[in-house]
């Protein structure tokens, strides 16, 4: 699936908001050594790739939209 | 023992080390898990009293060529995540290298010093070669 990836900086906002979000909803603090650390990232990391493959998605329903008219 | 056991075992007591990652190597976001945090105290670096948004940076130098590099230690902006980068590091090391800190005590101007060596131990236990 092609994905338009998001930049650096994208990313660590996401992450921090990603963190955030979890903590938020009864998470314990998350860092490197939160006991799920791995598990945190395995899902931020998909999450990425589903908002950057939807990124994808949206552009190219968008230029062929413009192509047809 | 495998051959990185062996490696860091040749290494100073309160060395530092981390497994990279695909967010650490190709976003630059690296946590500083305990062994790195015990490892920049060594040089007065606590990230207990660092303000979010702090920086501190140390020069050390790649074990491989000599090359010299800077380690920043620092606390994100918005969470306060303690954080480091090392400048130079994908050039010098791929998803899933361990990478250790380590130091060695040099005498310069007569006084006593420490310098930090940054080594890719999964490399140098494969002997392979990085840029």
């Amino acid at each position: 699936m092609s994905r338009i990836e998001l930049d650096d900086g994208a990313f660590a906002k996401f992450q921090d908001d990603f963190y955030d979000l979890l903590e938020k909803y009864g998470v314990s603090h998350i860092d490197c050594e939160h006991v799920n650390f791995n598990e945190i990232c395995e899902i931020r990391n998909k999450v990425v790739e589903f908002i950057e493959e939807e990124k994808y998605l949206i552009k190219n329903k968008q230029y062929r939209r413009s192509n047809n008219e | 023992m495998n051959k990185e056991d062996k490696i860091l075992k040749t290494l100073s007591p309160d060395f530092g080390q981390l497994r990279l990652t695909n967010t650490m190597l190709n976003k630059s976001i690296i946590d500083a898990n305990t062994s790195i945090r015990r490892f920049a105290k060594l040089f007065g670096i606590d990230f207990n009293f660092m303000e979010k948004g702090q920086k501190h940076k140390l020069l050390a130098y790649y074990d491989d060529d000599n090359s010299i590099c800077t380690i920043s230690f620092y606390k994100t902006v918005n969470r306060g995540d303690r954080r480091l980068s090392i400048s130079g590091i994908k050039k010098k090391a791929q998803i899933n290298d361990l990478i250790a800190f380590n130091y060695k005590k040099i005498i310069l101007d007569n006084d006593l010093d420490q310098t930090i060596i940054v080594i890719n131990v999964t490399a140098k236990a494969q002997n392979r070669k990085v840029a």
